[in-house]
């Protein structure tokens, strides 16, 4: 099929959004012209030919965890252009890179709600935790992050895009798994030897065996779930609670709401939050 | 260094320099777009310089063919825009298109904006100041009192080009008001906020007979 309108279409829509399914996709495309005479891999595949020289990629993939075919847009140089872009300032990167660093470090690929506005505290610049939570919500929605009832992971689109840059820049924060040899973005370190491992890997082996592929040390669930609890450090809960006593409801309420309809009234709050700062700063000088 | 830079001014840029400077053209301004603030022609100029030491002379010969490239492969174009501060330029739809893509970053602010648009729009003209909150607060968008609120409208969506905030008269009749701004009028189809209007009054678009002749004179 011939580079067109539809192509055009489907490149921008992937672009702006970073992430969509598989079946979203296929809605999409029939709203803007029906009977379209190539499937959505060979409109994936024409586009991938024009993009490749701008360092551009739509590649198609299976969540891990939703189990969802999906079609992400990968950005795949780091360079002067792509740190051009403004739409994240540079305090707003600088959280996010400590953000994956924990995640990355911690034996669950995993970190709680309030562990994660928390890590504010280990920033140079200042910036405040409502300002923080607002992030976390655009990323979960840009499907840079996934998060459950209470954790934090690495979402789909992170995993693909940032492999390169993981393995470039943050060689330290990164493990291979024990059974596929690809990055653990989600997965866990074993409570007995320490190897890293994927839970989908992890969870095809227990099918046939109960015991942890690395050292066959005897597997159970109960395992996983203090794996999760310690996820903090025991200096790490300490600060944590600490520092969020009065702050956990605050959080608690706004992840609560974080369906985007809510968004509008909450606005007002990190304005308001940001002066006490200043204004604290000043008075310090 | 400099005679290198010499001969480079004096002829014409060779095949390949010409097309690696477009390539990374390209890609500065699709990096750039992300945030729909516009571009400055300075800024463009400077990052090609320190890439690919792209001669002064041959940056608007770069341009022209980035501005090919984003119409062929992405279906944008650039607008230039005239600002106080130097040429600029904004990244838009190369045709209208029948549906706006939501962004992802905030659906709220999307929201605002296609209610703000649709108010100037339906209301036939600019819209005062006082008008548009009002509205905004009636439809449940914007709180009254929601100052941060209002700033999206005044400072981001204005900056991006989606609206025009300006004073107009003088003295104590001196009034803000808003109306469409470049990057709406280029991208986003009146026809498609009438049908909006349509489904939402359940009625047929030529129900509003002024706007529907202004949309159909559109395209």
């Amino acid at each position: 099929m011939i580079y067109g309108h539809i192509h055009q279409f489907l490149l921008r829509t992937i672009a702006s959004r970073g992430v969509i399914s598989m079946t979203e996709t296929e809605k999409i495309l029939n709203e803007f012209e029906a009977n379209i005479q190539a499937s959505v891999q060979e409109l994936v595949k024409d586009i991938n030919e024009k993009i490749k020289p701008f360092e551009q990629m739509i590649k198609i993939a299976t969540d891990e965890f939703t189990v969802e075919e999906v079609i992400i847009f990968l950005s795949l140089g780091y360079d002067d252009a792509t740190k051009s872009q403004n739409v994240f300032s540079a305090t707003e990167l600088e959280y996010f890179r400590i953000l994956i660093e924990q995640i990355m470090t911690t034996a669950t690929r995993q970190i709680t709600g309030i562990h994660a506005v928390n890590l504010v505290s280990k920033m140079k610049s200042s910036f405040t935790k409502m300002d923080a939570q607002k992030l976390l919500n655009v990323w979960c929605r840009m499907r840079y992050l996934d998060k459950d009832d209470t954790n934090y992971a690495l979402g789909v689109r992170a995993i693909h895009e940032f492999e390169g840059y993981l393995r470039q820049n943050m060689p330290d924060t990164i493990e291979e798994c024990c059974l596929c040899k690809q990055i653990v973005f989600r997965g866990y370190n074993c409570p007995a030897c320490g190897l890293a491992v994927h839970t989908q890997c992890l969870n095809r082996y227990l099918e046939k065996v109960q015991k942890w592929p690395c050292c066959k040390v005897e597997f159970s669930e109960s395992q996983l779930d203090q794996l999760n609890c310690e996820g903090l450090t025991q200096t790490q809960h300490l600060e944590a609670t600490q520092q969020s006593e009065e702050y956990n409801t605050v959080v608690e309420a706004v992840c609560d709401t974080s369906g985007d309809e809510d968004q509008g009234t909450q606005e007002i709050i990190p304005e308001i939050s940001q002066r006490i700062t200043r204004k604290r700063k000043r008075q310090n000088d | 260094m400099s005679q290198k830079r010499q001969s480079k001014n004096n002829e014409s840029l060779n095949n390949t320099d010409l097309k690696s400077a477009v390539k990374e053209c390209v890609r500065y301004l699709f990096c750039r777009e992300g945030s729909k603030i516009p571009i400055k022609r300075a800024e463009i100029l400077k990052h090609l310089q320190s890439v690919c030491e792209t001669p002064s002379n041959q940056v608007n010969n770069v341009i022209i063919e980035a501005n090919n490239v984003l119409k062929a492969v992405y279906g944008y174009k650039l607008i230039q825009v005239d600002a106080k501060s130097g040429v600029q330029y904004i990244v838009v739809l190369n045709e209208e298109c029948n549906s706006l893509h939501s962004t992802v970053t905030d659906p709220q602010q999307r929201r605002l904006l296609v209610a703000a648009l649709t108010h100037i729009y339906m209301s036939g003209g600019p819209v005062k100041e006082d008008d548009m909150w009002k509205f905004l607060a009636e439809a449940g968008l914007l709180e009254e009192n929601d100052y941060a609120g209002r700033k999206l409208l005044i400072n981001t969506m204005t900056r991006q080009m989606y609206l025009q905030y300006t004073k107009v008269g003088d003295g104590e009749l001196a009034r803000n008001v808003f109306e469409w701004g470049q990057r709406a009028i280029e991208e986003v189809p009146k026809m498609y906020l009438l049908k909006k209007m349509a489904d939402a009054f359940d009625k047929s678009p030529g129900h509003w007979c002024e706007q529907y002749k202004e949309a159909t004179e559109d395209t």
